[in-house]
């Protein structure tokens, strides 16, 4: 019942966009949307 | 004699009468008696007293906010009883006993150190009233399936699980181990062994073990260089001869060249520079916790009322203290009790809110035993005084904001 897997932490929304952004820069890879997509299905809950 | 009947009404039935009404009425009316919280944790040497203030911190600042938002079972309050185990066992079973039989506490939470935890823990199963491993990670805890243990902290398969994956994912090949003489270290070794099988792991890996009162661990430090690993895996829980590892470590010129991996997140804290300087950077640390993390509108409150009070953001013993006692206030109220038979049953049944997020203990299979565990990340320092929210992350791949950086 854990809000995330083991290796998985929840970040807020500003600071998920931030480490999409640093992703963006040092891997060049596209991994924003797979982010928004970990932080809506994990972290965003009113109890979280 | 009319005279002498109405002084006699007035100055002991009236009073007797008063007495009996008081004690007719229900429990927590009236006197509202507080309802009684232990913190267990090492606040003298050789226990991790850092840990232990931090805690303490933590679980102050949670009594005070229950107790400012109404208390708990109708308008009691918290009141927190102290006890220093000093991170050995004696001193623990001796404080458990006293909070128990002397103190009246209905709970203690504030677990450090493993071998207390696990020594406390069969005592706690005969006289009831449960614990809380607050930052002690040995599987065995709850393993051992009490009804009596809970916690809400990394064990340390997970802990090893992770570190393992990480080195695959760097790639590193001779893994050193200096960890204490603890059911901690010791433990952490025997999971990183354990979990290189269960990975098919081909590593070499060398472990050497130290006492946990050690002032000089040159000559380990020594012998290790000697063997030229790839990666150093230290496992310390007092972070005071953490500092001087890395010390010793930097001056033998071990470190950073071959790189640190902390198994906890002490150098998340602010004392971290001032004691290290420039010989701290680089290393690698296990964080619990990351400044950018979300929490709960509880762990807000924290976060913000700790800065006001302390000039600081709080780090992960301090938010677990204060999220225990959430927990416990919580669970209260679901058992409608502060006797601990019917609290623990809350505990199984009940859903909580804590500073990151929702709580639950369930009858778990193996060390998931009344276990919650937080999410885990390895952090880098990549330059001197960087703070662990610029720090950054290298695991999991998801969070990934950056490659190791070598020296």
């Amino acid at each position: 019942m854990m809000p995330w897997k083991l290796d998985l932490p929840c970040f807020t929304l500003t600071g998920t966009m931030e480490i999409a952004k640093a992703q963006q820069e040092s891997r060049g890879g596209i991994m924003k949307q797979r982010l928004l997509r970990i932080w809506w299905t994990h972290c965003f809950s009113p109890n979280i | 004699m009319k005279l002498q009947s109405r002084s006699y009404l007035r100055y002991a039935v009236i009073p007797l009468l008063l007495v009996m009404v008081l004690f007719a009425l229900p429990d927590g009316v009236g006197a509202k008696e507080p309802v009684k919280i232990g913190v267990m944790t090492p606040l003298s040497p050789p226990g991790a007293t850092l840990l232990g203030k931090f805690i303490l911190q933590g679980a102050r600042m949670g009594a005070e906010y229950v107790n400012s938002t109404g208390g708990v079972l109708g308008g009691r309050n918290i009141e927190l009883v102290i006890e220093d185990d000093s991170g050995t066992p004696e001193k623990g079973i001796a404080g458990y006993r006293r909070l128990v039989t002397q103190k009246g506490v209905s709970v203690i939470i504030g677990q450090v150190h493993s071998s207390v935890m696990i020594a406390v823990g069969d005592l706690a199963e005969r006289l009831g009233v449960p614990i809380f491993s607050t930052q002690a990670s040995s599987k065995t805890i709850t393993e051992k399936h009490l009804m009596t243990t809970f916690r809400t902290h990394a064990i340390d398969p997970d802990r090893a699980r992770m570190w393992l994956r990480f080195i695959k994912e760097i790639g590193f090949k001779r893994i050193a181990i200096l960890a204490e003489n603890t059911d901690y270290g010791l433990g952490l070794v025997d999971e990183t062994k354990a979990g290189m099988a269960k990975m098919g792991l081909k590593l070499e890996l060398k472990s050497l073990i130290f006492d946990k009162k050690v002032v000089d661990l040159t000559p380990q430090l020594l012998e290790l260089r000697g063997w030229k690993p790839d990666l150093l895996i230290d496992i310390h829980s007092v972070p005071t001869t953490a500092y001087l590892m890395v010390k010793q470590a930097f001056d033998i010129r071990l470190f950073p060249s071959t790189p640190i991996l902390a198994s906890f997140d002490w150098p998340g804290r602010s004392e971290f520079w001032k004691n290290l300087g420039d010989k701290g950077n680089y290393i690698l640390f296990i964080s619990y916790y990351h400044p950018k993390m979300k929490l709960t509108e509880r762990g807000e409150w924290f976060k913000k009322e700790y800065l006001g009070k302390y000039g600081e953001f709080p780090i992960y013993p301090a938010f677990n203290g204060f999220g225990q006692i959430m927990i416990l206030a919580d669970a209260l109220n679901l058992a409608q009790s502060d006797k601990p038979a019917e609290l623990i049953t809350a505990l199984e049944k009940g859903r909580f809110t804590s500073w990151n997020g929702l709580v639950t203990f369930e009858r778990g299979e193996g060390p998931y035993w009344h276990q919650w565990s937080p999410p885990l990340m390895v952090l880098q320092y990549t330059r001197v005084n960087q703070s662990p929210k610029d720090a950054p992350i290298l695991y999991p791949p998801d969070m990934k904001t950056s490659d190791y950086t070598k020296p």
